[in-house]
């Protein structure tokens, strides 16, 4: 009984995310912890569906940046 | 991947559909950009994976927080009162610090097998979101697979790994909560029973007693709990179980691992980087923790009032916890938890009445040095040693045994031993103590030596060289037989069991204290 090997990604985006301001934490606790859609969203924070919509793939893009500049680093640290 | 406005234009589209937004027109126009080529189906698949990763992320946060169902209502309603719209500088302020990240600790690019994970995982994803978009997908799949294989790596990813494990034929939807399905390993046992199959595989939600021997667990997050039978707990998330029955030592090395929780049916015990004992006695309502090392916090499941009630423990500190009565500090005895994997060859199973000292070997046994006139001490002497011709000994075979005189029989055990020596030092001077109980050793008893003369002449042999011994021949220190100045409940018996592994007994100790030695089959016989 054994784990799988470690994703570094996902273990990338877990810090990543922990590096997030509390607003853009939040607005994932809502999306994904809650379930809530983008309008959903929208009500609770008291902004629109769109720009909630935009909020959201900017983090996303943020933390795939994140993950990116992470997993680089790692490869160059032992190159 | 370049950065194109196009292809921002499609993560807009592809976040739309996983956040379930994008229209059903929208949908068909992207299932057709993901059919035009391996590349399209990469980003959608790269995608999916963040938004499958971070719903898991998130998913296992909320589960870590759920320790009081009032309390999460609470912090909700907090959230919506205080929340604030996400400004665009907000935004920037995080990609700068996200850009700033620390260095990894990790070397291996796993980039293909990423890939092969991230293509399954956008199969999976299309199947059980939208039908419509399998046949898109899987065009692309065959091309893009032939480019993977054909570098040589065929391993299966861990994001394959994990779609496989969470798969739930029939589920329609991309937000189906998602745990990574592998959070513990097995990482040391002995002589461990369990009420499972071995080889399987220790995920979330899992419930497993340990019926018999010792077992350590890593969590995936670092924490380490040994586990001693008789116990069951359930893997709660990767960084927390629940102890439903028995005794477990929480370790928490790693700052990863901080925050490490231990939930019995009474109480929550998070370690603030420490080692703790924890136990949780369903029959008697009861909870107990001592702390060894460093702090823990422990809380109340419920009380009387309905306030969760909260008690931060340092080293040596203990309390008890019963259902609906808070908690209350408490002498916890750090001795009853296994602290040390080393010592479970050599574990003996005890009552009351007795105290094994594990590893720990006192500096000495003369009178008052180690006294207790409620229980006696148990030290493990040497282990492995071999046993030579002409030791003698006043119990060699299963039945009962009153008289302790003479010189005993001889040893017929031809191999090693672990020898234990059993002190029993009533307090204060002059005093007696009677003790009736038993204690089951980990092997078949070889010999118990009874008497001081057994002892004196298996001294060099199987006691401990760092402890110092009391060893005056005129004063009486092994069992007392039969004798008439003794009345009959002041005299000594031990019986030893058909599988000569359990020795029960009734010690009427006196002046100035009583001692025996045990010889056990050695753990580990070396040629």
């Amino acid at each position: 009984m054994v784990f799988p090997e470690v994703d570094p990604k996902r273990e990338a985006l877990e810090q990543c995310i922990e590096k997030l301001q509390a607003k853009s934490r939040r607005a994932l606790e809502l999306r994904y912890e809650q379930d809530m859609k983008p309008a959903q969203i929208a009500e609770v924070i008291g902004s629109t569906p769109g720009s909630v919509r935009v909020t959201l793939t900017r983090i996303r893009s943020a933390l795939s940046k994140c993950i990116e500049t992470r997993l680089g680093k790692k490869g160059g640290d032992h190159a | 991947m370049p950065d194109t406005p196009d292809r921002f234009d499609e993560v807009d589209r592809i976040d739309a559909y996983l956040d379930g937004t994008l229209s059903e027109a929208a949908s068909a126009d992207l299932r057709q950009w993901i059919e035009a080529n391996a590349a399209n189906a990469q980003v959608f698949a790269e995608r999916a994976v963040l938004h499958h990763q971070i719903h898991g992320i998130q998913k296992r946060k909320k589960l870590e927080s759920l320790h009081d169902p009032q309390l999460v209502l609470k912090e909700l309603l907090a959230m919506e009162q205080g929340s604030q719209p996400v400004s665009p500088r907000d935004l920037l302020d995080d990609a700068r610090r996200l850009g700033e990240a620390a260095a990894f600790k990790h070397q291996q690019d796993r980039r293909q097998t990423d890939v092969v994970g991230l293509i399954g995982f956008c199969l999976k994803l299309a199947i059980q979101s939208r039908p419509a978009m399998i046949a898109g997908v899987a065009a692309v799949l065959v091309l893009t697979l032939v480019i993977v294989f054909s570098s040589g790596d065929d391993r299966p990813g861990p994001i394959a790994d994990q779609v496989d494990n969470n798969s739930e034929p029939g589920v329609v939807g991309s937000d189906r909560p998602t745990i990574d399905p592998v959070i513990a390993a097995l990482t040391a046992e002995h002589d461990a029973v369990w009420d499972r199959r071995p080889g399987e595989s220790l995920s979330a939600g899992q419930r497993f007693t340990l019926i018999e021997g010792f077992a350590e667990v890593t969590m995936k997050r670092g924490g380490v709990v040994l586990l001693e039978a008789p116990c069951t707990i359930e893997l709660i998330h990767d960084n927390a179980i629940r102890l439903d029955r028995g005794r477990l030592v929480g370790i928490v090395e790693s700052e990863r691992a901080q925050g490490f929780l231990v939930r019995t049916p009474q109480i929550d015990v998070v370690d603030l980087g420490t080692r703790f004992g924890v136990e949780a006695d369903p029959t008697s309502d009861h909870s107990a923790v001592s702390v060894i090392e460093g702090l823990v916090e422990v809380s109340a499941i419920e009380t009387d009032s309905g306030q969760p009630s909260v008690v931060r423990l340092e080293a040596e500190q203990g309390l008890l916890a019963r259902t609906g009565q808070g908690l209350a500090m408490a002498e916890i005895d750090p001795m009853r938890f296994v602290t040390d994997p080393a010592v479970w060859p050599y574990m003996i199973k005890t009552d009351e009445t007795a105290k094994f000292l594990g590893l720990d070997r006192p500096a000495s046994l003369m009178p008052a040095a180690l006294e207790s006139s409620e229980r006696m001490h148990v030290v493990l002497e040497q282990t492995g040693v071999e046993v030579v011709k002409g030791v003698a000994a006043g119990i060699t075979k299963p039945g009962t045994y009153r008289s302790f005189a003479g010189p005993g029989d001889p040893v017929a055990y031809a191999g090693q031993v672990d020898s234990y020596l059993v002190h029993l030092d009533p307090v204060g001077k002059g005093q007696s103590v009677t003790l009736s109980g038993e204690f089951t050793f980990p092997r078949p008893i070889v010999a118990v030596l009874v008497n001081g003369r057994q002892l004196i002449k298996t001294d060099a042999l199987f006691a401990n060289p760092g402890t110092e011994l009391y060893r005056q021949p005129d004063m009486p220190f092994g069992l007392d037989g039969t004798d008439i100045t003794l009345e009959a409940d002041q005299t000594d018996e031990l019986v030893l069991s058909e599988d000569r592994r359990t020795l029960r007994y009734r010690l009427f100790a006196l002046e100035p204290f009583d001692e025996f030695r045990v010889l056990i089959e050695a753990a580990d016989q070396e040629p």
